[in-house]
């Protein structure tokens, strides 16, 4: 049975990619030439992809299900900082059920994927491998100041067993410099559904909750690395009570 | 100084600049993926280190060979041992 929902996830997913990506390319490409700005074209390729995201996890209904909870108090258009955990391959689609115009922090090899690596470029993704600190502070500071919401996966990594690993310092301090809101991010269920190393997708229901956003005065206080704590800390906790599990470290 | 007192010392260190709990400061433990270090974390690691052992830590392969809490008491270790850490045995100016 697993096998066969996973067949038919696939499939549905190949034939959909095989459709959506020319055509956002054949459609994008000129919207994006012809527009006005840089900024415009990276709007536009970044609304391809929250697209490309919010249809993708649809065709995996109805065995898996998503609960979206957004307790932000985030307005679009609102520069922010989504912290997350990462349970699965599956995480980044899942930004498609939100209504934020976002930007990912990743690591170098989403890059160097084919088709992807350019929409990422495209989107002005910030790759925190290549870029040393300044230029990614610079960055995030001017992505930021046009009212993007900015996403990152704080371990840096996917769990390598379903709890919550330890958080890299690096999103804390970009937080604490742009004096932005940070959003907690909890993740739940993919992990089960999807684990890490395996293709094979069994039915269960992912939550994924944005928690209430924390404003600057609550953490301009807080060193970079407290401030990883209390982040820690508020997304453990949600992750307890959705998964009934305990974190890691 | 023995090695369990630099470890000691060591812990005493993480806890305080980088916040991290005692319970996690495992020898095992990987200093990025584990402990959530990063590059800037790494550079105030080794002014917080040479302050309190007093020793000059510099660009090694041993120094580059270190990944865990375990690697890096053995490394303080026998920096602390050297006659004159870090300070090249060579004369010459």
């Amino acid at each position: 049975m697993r096998f066969l929902q996973s067949a038919i996830f696939y499939t549905a997913y190949l034939l959909f990619s095989l459709a959506y990506i020319p055509a956002a390319v054949f459609l994008g490409a000129p919207v994006a030439l012809l527009s006005l700005s840089h900024r415009s074209a990276q709007r536009i390729t970044r609304w391809f992809i929250h697209l490309y995201g919010a249809i993708t996890v649809r065709l995996a209904w109805p065995w898996i299900r998503f609960r979206v909870v957004n307790r932000s108090g985030i307005a679009p258009g609102e520069p922010c900082l989504f912290i997350s955990n990462h349970q699965s391959v599956g995480d980044p689609y899942l930004l498609g059920l939100f209504p934020y115009e976002m930007v990912f922090f990743a690591n170098r090899w989403p890059f160097r994927i084919p088709i992807i690596g350019a929409f990422a470029k495209l989107a002005g993704y910030l790759d925190v491998q290549t870029l040393g600190p300044q230029a990614l502070r610079e960055k995030s500071a001017r992505l930021l100041g046009e009212g993007v919401a900015m996403f990152g996966f704080a371990e840096g990594t996917r769990t390598r067993t379903g709890g919550l690993g330890a958080f890299h310092t690096t999103l804390f301090r970009l937080a604490l410099e742009a004096g932005v809101p940070i959003v907690p991010f909890c993740i739940a269920g993919l992990y089960r559904i999807i684990p890490r190393g395996s293709a094979m997708l069994r039915p269960g229901t992912v939550h994924i909750h944005a928690l209430p956003a924390l404003r600057p005065s609550d953490f301009e206080h807080l060193t970079a690395h407290q401030l990883k704590n209390k982040v820690w800390n508020l997304i453990a906790a949600e992750l307890a009570l959705l998964e009934g599990g305990t974190p890691c470290s | 100084m023995d090695k369990q007192q630099v470890a000691a010392r060591i812990a005493t260190l993480f806890e305080t600049e980088f916040e991290i709990a005692p319970d996690r400061l495992l020898p095992d433990a990987h200093l990025f993926q584990d402990l959530g270090l990063d590059s800037i974390d790494m550079v105030e690691m080794i002014v917080v280190l040479q302050k309190e052992f007093g020793i000059q830590l510099r660009d090694s392969e041993e120094a580059r060979a270190i990944r865990t809490l375990g690697n890096l008491h053995d490394f303080v270790f026998n920096e602390i041992g050297k006659p004159a850490a870090g300070v090249s045995a060579d004369p010459r100016p």
